[in-house]
Formats: C-alpha cells, structure tokens, sequence
C-alpha cells in the first residue's frame, strides 16, 4: 500500500493529529486520526490539500474508505478543513465510499453527514456508513 | 437577572434524553482568577480532564456532550474577554435529571445583549440542524472560520441552551436530560 500523502497539526511540540490517504490497486483509504483543537487547522495543513489535489487526479480510484473512527474530537474551525479533504475526494475518486464512523458520537452521527453534502442525491448515492462501537 | 433559553432538538425534533445506567453524581467547580494569568489552551485543557473523569462513571458519549459544551464556551469566553483581572467559572454537574454545565465571566450588558440574540435565535428557529448547515456552508463559503460553537451544542449535541445576567456577569448554561436506569 502507497502512502499518497499526510499531514498533521503539532500542538505545543506534540502531534495531536494526522490525516494519512493511502492508495492500493485502485482503493483509496483516508483516515485521520486524534484532535482538531487549533484555531486554524487549514494553515498546518494546506500541504496535505495541495498533495491531493496534485495527487488524487492521476489515480483511477474506484472504492474509498474514510475513517474517522481515531478521530476523537474536531472543533469548528476544524469542520472546514474535514470538508476540504472530503470534497476533493470525492472529486477524484468514482464509485462508493464507505465511512467509518463511531455509533455513539454526536459530532461523527450529527455533523459528519453535513460535512459530506449528504443532501447531495450523487453523493448519497455513493456513501455507505459502518457504524463502529466504542469499547 | 435576565435569562433566555433555547431547546435542543431530539431525533425527533423534540428534545430527548441519553439513556444511562450509572447512578454516580458529580459536581465540579472551577474557578480560574485573574483570568488574564490563563496562558495555554485552558478550553481544551479542561475538556479533556473532564472527558476522562466522567469516562470513569458513565458512558462515553456523555462525557464527549461536557467536552464539546465546556470546550465551545470557554473558548468563546477566552475569545471576548472583557477584563483581564476577572475570574472565570465552569460548574458540571450531573446528576439523575441532567448534565448541566454553567461558564461565568465578566461582561458588558451589550456583550450579554450580543448572546442573547444569538441564543434567542436559535429558539425562534424551527430547524435548529437546517440552521446549522446553511450557516456553516456560508461561513466556509465566506472564508470565515468558527463562529458555530452555540449552534453546535443545541444542533448537533442537542443542549438546552439559557444564558442570564446579574451583577456584571454573563452566565451560560447548557443542559441535557438524563434518563437513569435505562442504558
């Protein structure tokens, strides 16, 4: 498995999260991984966009997994940058998307679908959720 | 003292209640002053003391609600503060009704009057979720960051939201019912 690209926020010397795309034989896999509490995610992150957005295109992609199951808190500034990543995978990648995402939490239940344009009849179309228990 | 409040909608847009077995109740009160000697992250510091002092008791997803709730609003405290040699307070309890968290700071009547609106807002909305999705599609639209803490707690966290004024200071309150002995 290829490691297209990654990136992380550093918080006080320590890295507090990282989003890893990593791509094989036609399957992307997108997790992330940890918190987003920083004021402005998109500044320790715009390398990890500017990779995909070079990268994603050149790849015939036809099955993703998005996991955000690692994923244990995101503030709003945080929002956007989630919806950065999302809209630019499914831009690049065809066929259905599978979502990993915790049963018994408000923002992955409440939230997450915003995020994904779930309204979007295309995008609805494509996404499937496994809902994972904490333990 | 004045106070407004707002209703968090349920799945099925009344306000619902988390099921739980645990019977523990706990209070926890914090007061940090001057409020001007907070140097690091005090919001994220405190949310995730509570996350892992609740995680001993009760389910994840409740502790997850008071991190989310004590987040967002000493956040937006930190981010209006009005007098540097002020205190702030954080009051969680959590008891066989509810979880109630309570953030108290120094401010002017026109910074509560500001709140107040927005709180006033939320529960004049009909679709406090549809709310909440349009407003975060313009703000990204818009290049704006943030600015969705309180829409967050009652659309996505499904907080009752009340804040009221008296002697100077602003108090926020965000409540969530509890249904025991039913996990």
């Amino acid at each position: 498995m290829n490691v297209l690209t990654y990136g992380e926020i550093m918080d006080c010397g320590v890295s507090v999260f990282s989003c890893v795309v990593r791509e094989d034989a036609g399957s992307l896999f997108v997790s992330f991984t940890g918190v987003v509490r920083v004021d402005n995610p998109a500044r320790h992150l715009g390398e990890l966009l500017a990779d995909l957005r070079q990268a994603l295109p050149a790849r015939a992609i036809v099955r993703t997994v998005i996991d955000f199951t690692e994923l244990e808190f995101c503030n709003s500034n945080g929002f956007y940058i989630i919806m950065d990543i999302i809209e630019m995978v499914y831009a690049a990648a065809t066929g259905p998307v599978l979502i990993r995402r915790l049963e018994e939490d408000d923002w992955q239940q409440e939230t997450l679908p915003i995020l994904l344009n779930l309204d979007e009849a295309e995008v609805a179309a494509r996404t499937n959720f496994e809902e994972v228990r904490e333990i | 003292m004045s106070e407004r409040g707002v209703d968090g909608p349920g799945s099925s847009g009344s306000w619902s209640g988390l099921s739980i077995a645990a019977t523990t109740n706990i209070g926890v009160s914090v007061t940090v002053a001057p409020i001007g000697d907070i140097r690091g992250n005090l919001a994220t510091l405190l949310g995730q003391t509570l996350l892992d002092l609740l995680g001993m008791f009760y389910p994840p997803a409740l502790g997850k609600k008071v991190n989310v709730a004590v987040t967002e609003l000493i956040q937006n405290v930190m981010a209006n503060v009005l007098d540097e040699d002020s205190a702030l307070g954080l009051d969680l309890r959590v008891d066989a009704d509810a979880l109630v968290v309570r953030v108290r700071n120094k401010a002017t009547r026109a910074q509560f009057e500001a709140v107040r609106a927005r709180v006033d807002a939320l529960a004049g909305c009909p679709d406090p979720k549809r709310l909440f999705t349009d407003t975060l599609r313009a703000r990204r639209q818009d290049g704006l960051g943030g600015g969705l803490g309180l829409m967050r707690l009652v659309a996505e966290n499904r907080f009752r939201l009340a804040v009221s004024y008296e002697q100077e200071h602003l108090t926020m309150q965000a409540a969530f019912p509890l249904l025991r002995g039913t996990p």
